[in-house]
């Protein structure tokens, strides 16, 4: 059977078969510890409350920034993860072998933004509910535009942390390096998640919602394809 | 007119930060050639 | 030891004397800017405050196309030198983008009030601001040589690539949520003052990039010839 050359394109089935493994790989390791999934989805619960109490009780002022809360939220606990991830590679020079196979650097990259992706959606679906209950969301109406938009903030939030923490991991200061490349310049996807989400909330009757998920749209694009193509170039060792 | 107040703030700090940066710099060039001669010297030295 | 490059870098002979000229240039361009404008309907005697907010905020855009194009440039040619001028102009987009912050609020507080508003230009320059310090503390943690150009470069592409994302994405938030109340159109009275003092922070950004871009290679330089020696001393490793 003919071995494709170190480097060589796989082709899409190869390719994909890789993401998964790498995506299994992942998200195997985090099951053995599944403390931290625990861990992360507990704390995202624990700053919503923190956040309940500092703009509340006034449910009118806990209604008005609720979209922000959330989204706040889904930032401050995600990022916890994305480092984690990369760690995983660096410890036990899993990185080094994985990059001796044939195959894009793009599958590596791929297979650690769709295991964050679901770590973050997991953890979305502890912190979701929560904030429903805590900020009495009517999260119903509306419920499918809903889950779209939080996919795609979510895309675009896992798609840069995914990219800056395969920096960031590998530098001193990593807990800090993270958040301080990464949230500048997840301010429009903030600002894109915060006001489609807050626009749904409050029933969105003059359609503004679809204006800001176009936003969300453009720039999961436009990151996913820059990180993918600035990650071989960040890799190659 | 206080207005003037905040005009004369705003173009002193321009020239404030705009001299410093210049000064930064050039004090940043004189420090890289001392060092660079002292390298080069020592290599010089050195074989 | 050949050192990084053949001889030693020097400081083309250009850069001081337009360096001088710039500074003439800008003398003259914030004179005129002073002292030949009217004071302007609305903003009164704050309109002056334009002369020195708007080039400095032109520029520091400039600068970042500059970190951008030589950033690119890195990845696909692989030659230091694009790597130390993008990290040149990115040190002296930085201290613009600061500068022009500092001038927003500085224009903010007589026109409405406060020192920050969620302004779309304020918010805009902010966010800049700490896109280009999160690429200056990046190269600053990053100790390998060949790693941090390369991570600089991709960091810088995607930083630039935002800008425009950023910027229309605070102009929507700001606008939807209050009517656009930015005094914005520049009369022909004022035209001639503000080209000629973006110009000046122009020639000013050209002067500071090659001043700092000849810094940063000399620097490079003496970095190289000390790694070779500490090569050639310690040649008994353990």
């Amino acid at each position: 059977m003919n071995e494709p050359a170190a480097g060589a394109l796989l082709g899409f089935r190869g390719e994909s078969r890789r993401v998964l493994a790498i995506v299994w790989k992942d998200l195997t390791a985090e099951r053995r510890t599944k403390a931290n999934f625990n861990a992360v989805a507990f704390l995202a619960a624990l700053i919503l409350l923190l956040f309940g109490f500092a703009i509340g009780p006034d449910q009118a002022a806990i209604e008005a920034a609720a979209a922000g809360l959330v989204w706040l939220t889904v930032l401050f606990s995600g990022v916890l993860s994305f480092n984690r991830s990369w760690e995983q590679e660096l410890e036990d020079g899993a990185l080094e072998a994985l990059l001796l196979y044939p195959g894009d650097r793009r599958s590596i990259f791929l297979g650690k933004l769709i295991a964050n992706l679901l770590f973050v959606f997991a953890v979305e679906a502890v912190l979701v509910p929560v904030a429903t209950v805590l900020y009495d969301l009517p999260v119903l109406e509306h419920a499918f535009a809903l889950a779209g938009v939080i996919a795609l903030g979510t895309l675009g939030f896992v798609t840069l942390g995914t990219f800056y923490a395969a920096l960031a991991s590998r530098m001193r200061a990593r807990e800090v390096l993270l958040p301080l490349l990464l949230f500048p310049m997840l301010i429009p996807l903030l600002v894109g998640a915060v006001e489609s989400t807050g626009q749904l909330l409050q029933g969105d009757a003059m359609g503004n919602a679809g204006a800001w998920i176009r936003l969300l749209i453009v720039f999961d694009v436009i990151f996913l394809v820059a990180s993918i193509f600035a990650f071989e170039h960040v890799i190659e060792e | 007119m206080s207005e003037w107040s905040f005009v004369i703030a705003a173009y002193g700090l321009t020239w404030f930060v705009l001299s410093t940066y210049a000064v930064y710099l050039m004090r940043r060039r004189t420090l890289a050639e001392r060092t660079l001669t002292r390298e080069t010297r020592e290599d010089g030295w050195q074989g | 030891m050949a050192g990084l490059t053949e001889g030693r870098p020097r400081l083309p002979r250009w850069v001081i004397p337009f360096g001088l000229f710039a500074l003439g240039f800008f003398i003259l361009a914030q004179a005129i800017g002073l002292l030949n404008s009217p004071p302007e309907i609305g903003m009164g005697n704050l309109q002056k405050i334009m002369y020195v907010h708007v080039p400095a905020a032109w520029n520091a855009m400039i600068a970042f196309a500059l970190v951008l194009f030589w950033s690119l440039l890195y990845l696909w040619k692989r030659q230091e030198k694009h790597d130390l001028l993008a990290a040149s102009a990115a040190e002296v987009g930085t201290v613009l983008t600061g500068l022009a912050l500092a001038l927003g609020m500085i224009w903010a507080k007589p026109t409405w009030g406060v020192w920050w508003t969620w302004d779309p230009r304020l918010t805009f320059t902010a966010t800049m601001f700490l896109i280009y310090v999160g690429y200056l503390a990046l190269r600053a943690f990053t100790e390998d040589d060949e790693r941090r150009r390369r991570w600089s470069a991709a960091v810088g592409i995607l930083g630039a690539i935002n800008v425009p994302i950023v910027y229309m994405s605070v102009r929507w938030w700001r606008t939807l949520h209050q009517p656009q109340s930015t005094p914005s159109t520049v009369d022909a009275d004022y035209v001639l003052g503000l080209r000629m003092n973006a110009f000046a922070f122009l020639f000013l950004l050209i002067f500071f990039v090659a001043v700092r871009y000849h810094a940063a290679r000399v620097e490079r330089e003496a970095e190289v010839r000390l790694e070779e020696r500490a090569l050639a001393d310690g040649a008994v490793h353990v």
